[in-house]
């Protein structure tokens, strides 16, 4: 379905459509159980013949089918009109108003699940963000702005300059609010000298940040755990017990689970040879040759690595908060955060939040959100 | 409506297929009833909706409407098979009854 058009509909119009098709889903319902009983009673009376010609009728009870299609597709409209009404009714369903809005704005509310915003990061040419978003235009002044230079695709198919804002304040840079009092200043407006952005969809949830590594990227990811601690970012249930709120610091709605095991420890190394004799011995000789030595050394690498490698993919999820924004001018951006969980020496967990800027590892900016 | 002759007894079968027939009379005639009904409903969404949400409920709307027609056709195709087993029946009762010559065994 294309989302980058307009549509309307008045919630109230699509709500009786459902209402009177309600009905006709009672009455047949009802018409077919009355006919079913006594086609059933026929089926048992003519001691099997008419359930042969039956099935060379071709009977694959069509009306129930029918009525179950008819049943979806009234749950359906309901559902869109629901959407209409969020997307510009005031998520009053029983609105009468014509609701004229674009299909992006519907269709978030309608498949908010299915668009993950980690797939849809691209990477700028050199130049392509600063022409889509130039923070020289947007009050790049003062300790206050935007980094970025990548983008992301929209549910729209836009393409939409991914942007990390900034302000300082008393020396003290910040990247996001932590809620705001009446007449406070936004981050996200750069203390005022960049206002009238509107959200035209936000998504809010958990994600894979990356593919699920593949047999020998989980081996080696492992074996750097068992050398460097536990992979870097979040198991999927550590990120699910974050609380995200637009506008707010993460929290943690329930209490993240410790990590369920500590890194693989080291499996016991046999010492392998040194490579070069102890000066002036150059004799000395060593049990097992080098290539031994390479094997001997190989075997629990490679066990070291199966174990890490289990728990490498439990690092590949982060909770998500990704706004779509567009001012009067027709300008448009995204803000792309993620949160992953992390835990300290003393296993308490804490969440990191980052603004996505582009599509590599290392395209984030670390967010201090002001108090 | 199917009116068959009490004159003679037609068996459990024979009754069933009856019930059978006034069944498939009730709910042919229904079934063109809730078309039309459904028909309404969407006129009640049409007139002020548009983009690709209506373009999708067109076509599950034809969906469900062919769906129904192909129902129907169902319910006559076992109303005639009912019918044609009830003719039989009856050549065999009044066989039996002696009404009409037998014409050996079916």
């Amino acid at each position: 379905m294309s989302d980058g058009v307009l549509c309307s509909a008045r919630p109230a119009d699509l709500l009786e459509y459902t209402r009177e098709t309600g009905d006709v889903i009672w009455q047949l319902r009802n018409g077919l159980v009355t006919f079913d009983a006594a086609v059933e009673e026929y089926l048992s009376a003519s001691g099997g013949w008419l359930i042969g010609l039956i099935k060379k009728l071709g009977y694959r009870d069509p009306l129930w089918n029918a009525v179950v299609d008819l049943d979806d597709l009234s749950s359906w409209v309901s559902h869109v009109a629901w959407a209409f009404a969020m997307a510009g009714a005031g998520g009053d369903i029983h609105s009468t108003d014509l609701v004229s809005t674009s299909t992006l704005a519907v269709g978030s509310w309608l498949d908010p699940v299915e668009w993950k915003p980690a797939a849809h990061v691209r990477p700028g040419q050199p130049g392509d963000w600063l022409r889509a978003f130039n923070p020289l235009c947007r009050g790049y002044q003062d300790g206050a702005g935007y980094r970025g230079s990548g983008f992301i695709q929209g549910p729209d198919g836009r393409l939409y300059p991914l942007v990390a804002p900034f302000v300082t304040r008393d020396g003290t840079e910040y990247n996001a609010d932590n809620g705001l009092a009446p007449g406070q200043t936004s981050v996200l407006e750069l203390d005022g000298s960049d206002q009238g952005w509107t959200t035209v969809w936000e998504s809010i949830g958990v994600e894979r940040w990356r593919e699920d590594p593949g047999v020998w990227d989980k081996v080696w990811m492992g074996v750097g755990s068992t050398v460097g601690g536990r992979p870097s970012g979040s198991a999927e249930s550590d990120v699910e017990k974050l609380v995200l709120m637009p506008g707010m610091a993460p929290w943690f709605g329930a209490p993240a689970d410790r990590p369920p095991e500590e890194p693989t420890p080291p499996p016991y190394m046999v010492p392998a040879a040194p490579d070069y004799a102890p000066p002036g011995q150059p004799d000395t000789m060593y049990p097992g040759s080098v290539a031994g030595a390479a094997v001997s050394g190989g075997v629990p690498m490679l066990i070291e690595g199966f174990g890490g490698g289990l728990m490498a993919d439990l690092g590949s999820f982060d909770a998500f908060d990704v706004t779509f924004q567009e001012n009067a001018a027709g300008d448009v951006r995204a803000l792309y955060k993620r949160v992953y969980v992390g835990f300290d020496d003393a296993g308490e967990p804490y969440a990191d939040s980052v603004w996505v800027t582009g599509p590599e590892n290392n395209d984030h900016v670390l967010i201090n959100y002001a108090p | 409506m199917y009116f068959p002759s009490m004159s003679f007894p037609l068996g459990v079968e024979g009754q069933a297929a009856i019930e059978a027939i006034a069944a498939c009379d009730r709910l042919a005639p229904k079934l063109l009833e809730l078309l039309a009904q459904h028909d309404h409903a969407a006129t009640m969404a049409r007139p002020d909706w548009s983009g690709p949400h209506r373009d999708a409920f067109e076509a599950r709307f034809a969906g469900v409407e062919r769906a129904l027609i192909a129902g129907g056709y169902w319910v006559l195709q076992v109303r005639h098979a009912a019918v044609t087993r009830l003719a039989e029946l009856t050549v065999q009762a009044e066989e039996a009854a002696g009404l009409i010559p037998a014409t050996g065994p079916r």
